[in-house]
């Protein structure tokens, strides 16, 4: 019997990278909702400025889809070997899903970096 | 290969198979076939009455200062086309498409819960019928599709014509979240064998994405509705500023269903024209993993694209940036997609029929509202011509041509299978060119009245200000277009006197093509064995494969017969693994849903006893459908010994698999709830300047303390059992399940003490509302993990059958896991309401 990819696994090479995006939007969209005020004054949140959390939050959601996206390519490499009987289709799709989101969460990193916080 | 494959001529199985027979046989059928036809003609019927108020609209605006109408009409006209369309026409008609098509596709016999199918269907039906009833009385919804606050909340639209609207559309979205339920199991467990989820048909994986999203998108609305229908009903604050509610708050959670709600809308439209493109071109996709790529991840983008609805709302620059860029961005995907559909055209030699036809025309439409929309998700763009004809133009070059067009591809496409004929070539090109030319004309013109400063949703406009000629070609087209219409039904109704036709007429590669035309109810005696993504074009044969699978699918064939049997398989290897019972025919599905659009219709007329009466129908209804003694009895020991020998279970009664799916969906759905009332509560506190309110006095902490304690003692004790076997371990589950259950009990208690120390109630402000409705949904979560609790604890004592075990092993982990989710719950609720506040 081969050995395959743990099925969690696979589910997780497959979905990470897109809820990592999603969070990481939701997480940026609360944070200026809650320091911005419409007429563009910054109060901060928890004491520090929203856009240093923005820029930290950035790079670590970076750094993990990056992480999940290499993980993605492993598991595909893996699950190849015992495909067809196994599929590698999950792995596969999730690693083009991870190039794209974190490419995604970089792109919105854009705006930030030229309008500032607020 | 020779067709139609893998029906019988089994009189026992064509019998179990067979619909219920009867006068009345129609109000219990259940089973996919009879209900996905049922979906796609009530679907239909609504895309008629919705094209004809449009007809009735159009005319009005055909001239200025027309007067065929009241404003108070057109706006009822306005809010009830837009509604009809998009709630009960295109999700309805694409999930009954699903429902009908799904299992021939996967190869498979059925969908999961045949009788869940039944309900989705009344309740979408009633949902819909409630929602007409309106015009009855004359007092049809006249808050626009998408019901802003505050027009439509208590003090602004103080008539009844908001809650036709609210309550009707509670039933009908209650009904697409079942579906999609239904349907994403059935994509990930029930399939033919060797079909791996890189070879599902692409309209299925369509599907998958579009019925995942549908799980979370239509909970925010439903809430949404909730909210408004509270405040309308019962006086809460949820949407008065005043006392310190938001109407943003409802555009929110208005707008983070409703822009995945295009997406749920064209997914699946975009399934359909990649299914059609290689039949015609005769050619696979040029890139499969492609296209998948760019169904999950626009499924997954549409999430945060909610506020480019809101941009003239004023928010910071830098949240319009966010919205904005990702409103670009999702266009990324949705490119991807044209151009593989444009490479496999290239590749192919283009058979030019009618559902061909219909696919070309979606491209050249869509790509144009495709790119409107980009345009639209630039904010500053936005700010000059939001809510102007404009913005109508993009919308139904979206919707039109984007989802109605490829929709009609799908009929024709599929008529053999639904109804077993071709449709009419000749008339088939009348229908595309009439549509395609009346379609451009209606809404072209729209763009450029739009740009002239026309406003949407006003019932006319001034002579003189360049408008008229606009709108009356726009007039002229939208008849055109609906002559269009006409001449589709007309050729719907000359192909049902043709013969019927092959089973596979246009040389398709998708399985649903290797049953006759049209299908037998069962679909397939003999499943397929797949092994590649265009079987029909790939194998000589279906049944061929290793030799285990053959022996499988044989032995499957051979038994059960008198019962009806589904079929799970693995879902990454695509093995089998069991086989289970399929709930027969049965009155409860429309009982059920009879009881609860009672009990929502009497809630508009503020009859609660009635309102009542529905809840105790629809509850009994419930408990009868539960009722497990019509299960089947025939067994076959030698069979069911091979099946075993195969590591295929044979359960008579639901399949454990697929109740373990079922927990897992419906514990998302129930964490997407508590997300939502989370937001609304954190919304709303910043947007007040003083949160909770001067006079929002929290008593009793030390009992809600306590209950958190016992909540947690009770979910450490559930979770120790996870150590104990059924086997060994059978009393001490017990006593740990009833422990906790008892802990439970008594933390519910004190929670419920110390909330009647609470010194303000539900009306006194939006603090006060949320702050209740996060109470309530503490201990519906509580009860629910309750009742779990005590169904596991029911079968452990009581079911010692040992072909049920399996049966109660999922049970007692669904009863674990609603414990995790309840505690999560709890801790959650408990961290808002009484330490967030300090926190802040
Ligand atoms: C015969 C074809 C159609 C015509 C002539 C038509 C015409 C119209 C008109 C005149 C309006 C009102 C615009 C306003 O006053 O602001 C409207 C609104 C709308 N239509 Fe259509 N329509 C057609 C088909 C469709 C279809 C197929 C869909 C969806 C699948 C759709 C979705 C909508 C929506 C969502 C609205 C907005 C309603 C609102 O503002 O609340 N329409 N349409
Ligand atoms: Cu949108």
């Amino acid at each position: 019997m081969t050995v395959v990819p743990a099925r969690t696994l696979l589910w997780i090479s497959f979905i990470s990278t897109p809820l990592l995006w999603l969070l990481h939007f939701l997480l940026a969209y609360l944070i200026t909702e809650g320091s911005c005020s419409a007429a563009g004054e910054n109060t901060g949140i928890f004491g520090a400025s929203s856009l240093t959390l923005l820029y930290l939050l950035t790079f670590v959601f970076v750094l993990a889809s990056v992480f999940f996206t290499f993980l993605a390519f492993r598991t595909s490499k893996q699950a190849q070997k015992t495909a067809p009987s196994y599929d590698d289709f999950l792995p596969k799709l999730g690693f083009t899903c991870g190039l794209l989101f974190s490419f995604v969460v970089l792109l919105e990193f854009i705006p930030l970096a030229i309008l500032g916080a607020c | 290969m020779s067709l139609p494959y893998g029906s019988s001529n089994d009189d026992t199985f064509i019998e179990t198979w067979k619909s219920a027979a009867g006068p009345f046989a129609w109000l219990r059928a259940v089973n996919n076939s009879p209900i996905g036809k049922r979906f796609l003609v009530t679907g239909f019927a609504f895309f008629l009455i919705g094209g004809i108020q449009a007809l009735f609209m159009r005319l009005q605006l055909a001239k200025p200062e027309n007067n065929l109408m009241s404003p108070e009409l057109y706006n009822q006209l306005m809010s009830m086309h837009g509604s009809t369309m998009l709630f009960l026409f295109v999700v309805p008609i694409l999930e009954g498409l699903a429902t009908l098509l799904a299992p021939s596709m996967l190869g498979t016999r059925d969908l999961p819960f045949p009788r869940l199918t039944a309900f989705a269907y009344w309740a979408y039906l009633f949902g819909g019928v409630l929602m007409y009833s309106s015009f009855l009385l004359g007092v049809a919804p006249n808050g626009g599709w998408f019901a802003y606050v505050p027009l439509t909340g208590p003090e602004f639209s103080p008539g009844i014509n908001m809650d036709f609207w609210l309550l009707g559309l509670e039933l009908a979205e209650a009904s697409g979240i079942i579906s999609a339920f239904e349907l994403i199991i059935a994509v990930l467990a029930m399939r033919a064998p060797g079909m791996t989820l890189g070879r599902i048909p692409v309209f299925l994986w369509a599907m998958l994405v579009a019925s995942s999203m549908i799980l979370f998108a239509f909970m925010t609305v439903l809430i949404a509705s909730l909210y408004l229908e509270l405040d309308r009903k019962l006086g809460t604050a949820f949407f008065s500023p005043e006392l310190g509610g938001s109407t943003l708050l409802w555009q929110h959670l208005f707008w983070f269903f409703g822009h995945p709600e295009v997406y749920i809308q064209f997914l699946p439209a975009a399934g359909i024209v990649s299914m059609i493109i290689p039949v015609f071109c005769r050619q696979p996709l040029v890139s499969y993993t492609a296209v998948v790529l760019a169904l999950v991840s626009t499924g997954v983008m549409s999430f945060g694209l909610w506020a480019h609805h809101m941009f003239t709302t004023g928010m910071p620059d830098i949240t319009a940036s966010f919205f904005s860029t990702m409103s670009i961005v999702v266009a990324i995907p949705t490119g991807l997609q044209f151009f593989v559909w444009i490479a496999t055209i290239w590749r192919g030699k283009v058979i030019w029929k009618t559902p061909m036809l219909f696919v070309m025309g979606f491209m050249v439409n869509f790509l144009i509202g495709g790119l409107t929309g980009v345009m639209l998700g630039v904010a500053p763009f936005d700010w000059q011509v939001h809510d102007s004809y404009f913005v109508v133009a993009h919308f139904h070059y979206v919707l039109i041509g984007g989802v109605v067009f490829p929709l009609i591809a799908g009929f024709y496409y599929w008529m053999p299978k639904i109804t077993g004929k071709l449709m009419g070539e000749r008339l088939g090109r009348w229908n595309f060119w009439l549509m395609f030319v009346g379609f451009n004309v209606a809404f072209f013109p729209m763009h450029l009245a739009g740009f002239r400063g026309m406003p949407r949703r006003v019932y006319t406009y001034i002579e003189g200000i360049g408008l008229a000629n606009y709108n009356l070609i726009s007039t002229l087209g939208a008849f055109i277009f609906a002559t269009g219409i006409l001449v589709f039904v007309l050729n719907f109704l000359a192909s049902l006197r043709q013969p019927n036709t092959d089973p596979n007429p246009w040389g398709a590669y998708s399985l649903e093509w290797a049953t006759s035309s049209p299908p037998p109810p069962y679909a397939f005696l003999t499943l397929p064995i797949v092994k590649g993504r265009y079987p029909l074009w790939e194998q000589e044969q279906l049944d061929k494969g290793d030799e285990e699978t053959v022996d499988m699918v044989k032995t499957l064939a051979s038994w059960p017969l008198s019962w009806q049997a589904g079929v799970v398989t693995d879902v990454f290897t695509g093995r089998l693994r069991e086989v289970f019972w399929l709930a027969n025919p049965s009155y409860m599905p429309i009982t059920l849903a009879t009881g609860l659009a009672i009990s929502l219709g009497a809630m508009i007329f503020d009859s609660y006893w009635l309102s009542a009466l529905g809840l105790v129908i629809a509850l009994i209804a419930y408990l009868v459908w539960m009722n497990p003694r019509q299960r089947p009895t025939e067994n076959d020991k030698t069979i069911e010994e091979k099946f075993k020998r195969f590591g295929v279970a044979v359960y008579r009664y639901s399949s454990p698999t697929i109740a373990r799916w079922s927990l897992f969906l419906t514990m998302g759905i129930a964490l997407t709830t508590l997300g939502t009332f989370l937001f609304t509560y954190f919304f709303l506190s910043t947007n007040t300047p003083v949160w909770p309110p001067e006079s929002a006095k929290l008593g009793g902490w030390t009992a809600a303390v306590l209950a958190q304690l016992f909540t947690v003692s009770g979910l450490v004790i559930v979770a120790w059992t996870q150590r104990y076997s059924m086997a060994g371990g059978r009393t001490k589950l017990i006593r740990h399940f009833a422990i906790a259950s008892v802990l439970d009990f008594v933390a519910g208690g004190l929670q419920i003490w110390a909330y009647s120390q609470l010194s303000f109630s539900w009306t006194s402000h939006a603090y006060g509302s949320i702050f209740y409705l996060l109470a309530a949904f503490q201990l519906f979560m509580l009860i629910t993990a309750l009742v779990m609790a005590s169904i596991a604890l029911f079968r452990l004592n009581f079911n010692h059958d040992p072909a049920e075990q399996e049966r109660v092993q999922v049970t007692v982990e669904n009863a674990r896991r609603s414990n995790y989710v309840m505690l999560a719950c709890w801790l959650a609720i408990f961290f808002t309401l009484y330490l967030s506040p300090h926190l802040m």
